[in-house]
């Protein structure tokens, strides 16, 4: 049976799934970051920190893809 | 490097008539951190201003009210430097000088912005008196008459007649609404108006003039362009007196501004009855200085002492190599390091350009972005933009490096299979020269990645452990970090054998050597951990996994940009052969169209990615932060000098 088609379909979902979860939960986030900089621009370290926590999940979609479409 | 300045902790005592001098001489060294006195007691309180305070602060606030008009930024540079004496002589009568011209004029463009608006208001309600009809003067002025001139929303004629039959109405429609005039004797004025109040009303002011409206509406329109040209030509006056003075303002500025920190020194010093204790910090070397310069200046009475005292909490001066320095604005942006930390700026230094290259990697774009940020540099010239645009210079150098590694340039592959440099030159040896084709070993690649980041937050744990063993001894350092850095390294054990069973084609999770060391690691972590955080602690082994994967982006983020770059090219390549004039030069347009786009991509993307590993996974395993930043009394002059 042909799988390879299959894998590359799962591999892109692994991918834009992650992506759209990492985007909801950075954009509750990223507004919060954005209304805490502008009482204090001191805060742009922390809340660029804080912003981008989820963004690994991201990677972790890609990690999942690489692992199915070359192992 | 790593450290910070080393700071000594320095008291300076003397008679309460050397304060001024010993102001004076602090200021002009300008290396004391003065640390705020708070504890007063009977015989020491906080001290009062010195008598030029109060002067100094009242001509600053005129002056800096007629600076805020005109526009400086803080690249410009005087063209003429006045001396301190040179101002004190003339200060009070250039400043009221300065102000009296000044603020005529703006106190006259006040006056005509002021007549401005009223002629404004006035003309607003002439055209709905015009469209009523009456002139102005039987609108008001009558003994036993009320007059409601104003807006309706609708006729109240029928109401009103159920009050009275003594009145008069004019009323006629104006812009979707009624405008009208109703004459009624003043012993029915409050049920009328309680009356027209349901319909709407709203006074309009009768404005005071002779003739006809027309007459009125031109001579206000009239008015209104001269009061306009008058503003603007005052403004004009303005700006020019400004430009003029704007040298002597900046250097009166300056001066007032350091001798109104110098009276204001008392407010952070103790002061008794006769005498003053000043306590700061002062960077190690400098202390001789100091103590020279101040004992010289007042002849030996005022004594400084380098004193130690369980209240130890030095300021923090960042000390970096020369290449370094620029980074110091990124570690500053996350926080500033207290002085027993770890200043990381330097490791950052190296680390951050090569991330940068190693996720951009191509020679086209590395020198596009090399040349962007040496042109910018000569145009923003604040040192946080000075420092930004350097960063970008060594991460565009790093581009280009990797580029010559991964043989890419604009996203057609210099070396290799499909060489364009073989193709162009007709010589094969291109396509053999050593080079890492990123497409083709991605899988290599990626592991090597979080080879990286293993290494990487290693160093972060290591300065962990000894930022940890500095402020709370070794036993912490190791309950804290040390057993983190053992479970990193399990991490790193447990990623090998699952790669080593993968190559061998065995069951992932077959036992292999890696996880046979991986194992009692894990087990020292967890006893560890469960002794001194708590078993709630265990379940950070997954943050820890997460940010070990979290490298991969150095992959993934390159691949991004790779894949766009091949996919514009591709699609100019696709109009380009067909050839024809249109296919050339919409092959040229979207060649230049895409790859501005990903060049903008590529130099957000690796820098927010490359700043994120570092803040993220880096940081937050050693730095904590919260230091008090290293600020000098004194200033640097750049408009003033002294003899």
């Amino acid at each position: 049976m042909p799988v390879e088609g299959f894998v590359a379909i799962g591999a892109g979902l692994a991918v834009g799934l992650a992506g759209i979860g990492a985007g909801l939960g950075e954009q509750g986030i990223g507004a919060a970051a954005v209304g805490a900089m502008a009482e204090d621009p001191d805060f742009f370290g922390r809340g660029l920190l804080m912003t981008v926590i989820p963004e690994t999940i991201v990677i972790f979609g890609l990690v999942i893809s690489f692992l199915l479409m070359f192992i | 490097m790593f450290k910070p300045v080393e700071m000594v902790k320095v008291s300076i005592v003397g008679s309460k008539d050397n304060f001024k001098t010993t102001a004076e001489v602090l200021h002009k060294l300008n290396v004391m951190h003065i640390e705020d006195f708070s504890e007063e007691d009977p015989y020491f309180q906080l001290g009062q201003p010195l008598e030029g305070a109060s002067k100094a602060s009242r001509f600053l606030v005129t002056l800096r009210s007629l600076l805020s008009y005109a526009k400086v930024d803080a690249s410009y540079e005087p063209k003429q430097i006045y001396s301190v004496s040179e101002l004190d002589s003339v200060l009070e009568k250039k400043i009221s000088e300065l102000e009296g011209k000044i603020s005529s004029i703006l106190e006259e463009i006040r006056s005509a912005e002021e007549e401005l608006r009223r002629l404004e208001d006035e003309r607003k309600v002439l055209d709905p008196l015009k469209a009523l009809g009456l002139p102005v003067n039987l609108l008001k002025g009558y003994k036993n008459l009320q007059v409601f001139v104003g807006y309706f929303s609708a006729n109240p004629l029928e109401k009103i007649l159920e009050l009275t039959k003594d009145f008069e109405i004019f009323i006629s429609e104006y812009a979707k609404e009624f405008v009208g005039a109703i004459f009624v004797k003043k012993d029915y004025a409050q049920d009328v108006f309680k009356v027209i109040q349901e319909f709407g009303y709203r006074e309009i002011a009768v404005p005071d003039f002779e003739g006809s409206y027309e007459e009125r509406i031109s001579q206000i329109e009239e008015r209104q362009k001269v009061l306009r040209e008058k503003i603007e030509s005052l403004r004009a006056e303005v700006s020019k007196l400004e430009e003029e003075n704007l040298d002597l303002m900046l250097a009166l500025e300056e001066h007032l501004s350091i001798e109104l920190e110098k009276n204001e020194l008392p407010l952070k010093a103790a002061v008794s009855k006769f005498a003053f204790v000043l306590t700061g910090y002062v960077p190690k070397e400098k202390f001789d200085q100091v103590k020279r310069g101040v004992q010289e200046a007042t002849a030996g009475k005022v004594v400084v002492e380098q004193i130690s005292d369980e209240k130890y909490k030095p300021p923090t001066a960042l000390k970096n190599p020369r290449f370094a320095k620029p980074f110091e604005l990124l570690t500053l942006t996350y926080t500033t390091p207290r002085y027993h930390e770890v200043d990381p700026t330097t490791l950052m230094a190296i680390i951050f350009p090569l991330m940068f290259g190693f996720m951009l990697g191509d020679i086209g774009y590395g020198v596009i972005i090399l040349a962007l940020g040496a042109w910018l540099k000569t145009k923003f010239k604040t040192p946080g933009w000075q420092d930004l645009l350097n960063i970008l210079i060594y991460s565009a150098v790093s581009t280009i490096v990797f580029g010559f590694v991964y043989g890419e340039i604009f996203g057609f592959e210099l070396f290799g299979e499909h060489s364009i440099l073989a193709e162009l030159t007709h010589n094969e040896a291109f396509k053999h020269f050593p080079h890492v084709n990123r497409l083709e070993n991605a899988p290599v690649i990626l592991v090597l990645t979080i080879a990286i980041g293993i290494l990487h937050m290693a160093v972060g744990y290591i300065f962990g452990i000894l930022n940890v063993a500095k402020e709370h001894g070794w036993k912490h350092a190791v309950y804290e970090k040390l057993n983190w850095l053992l479970a990193l390294i399990s991490i790193g054990f447990i990623i090998t054998g699952f790669i080593i069973n993968q190559m061998s084609g065995a069951f992932a999770f077959a036992p292999n050597f890696a996880y046979y060391i991986a194992a009692p690691l894990i087990i020292i972590w967890a006893v560890l951990t469960v002794m001194g955080e708590g078993a709630m602690f265990l379940i950070e082994y997954l943050t820890l996994l997460s940010n070990t994967i979290s490298y991969a982006r150095l992959l993934a983020v390159g691949l991004a940009s790779v894949g766009f770059a091949i996919a514009f090219n591709y699609m100019v390549l696709e109009m380009l052969f067909p050839a024809g004039i249109v296919g050339i030069i919409a092959g040229i347009i979207v060649f230049l169209l895409g790859h501005f786009i990903n060049l903008l991509l590529g130099i957000l993307d690796p820098g927010l990615q490359s700043l994120r590993l570092h803040y993220v996974e880096h940081f937050v395993k050693f730095f904590e932060g919260g230091g008090i930043r290293y600020i000098p009394f004194g200033k640097i002059r750049k408009f003033t000098k002294e003899e």
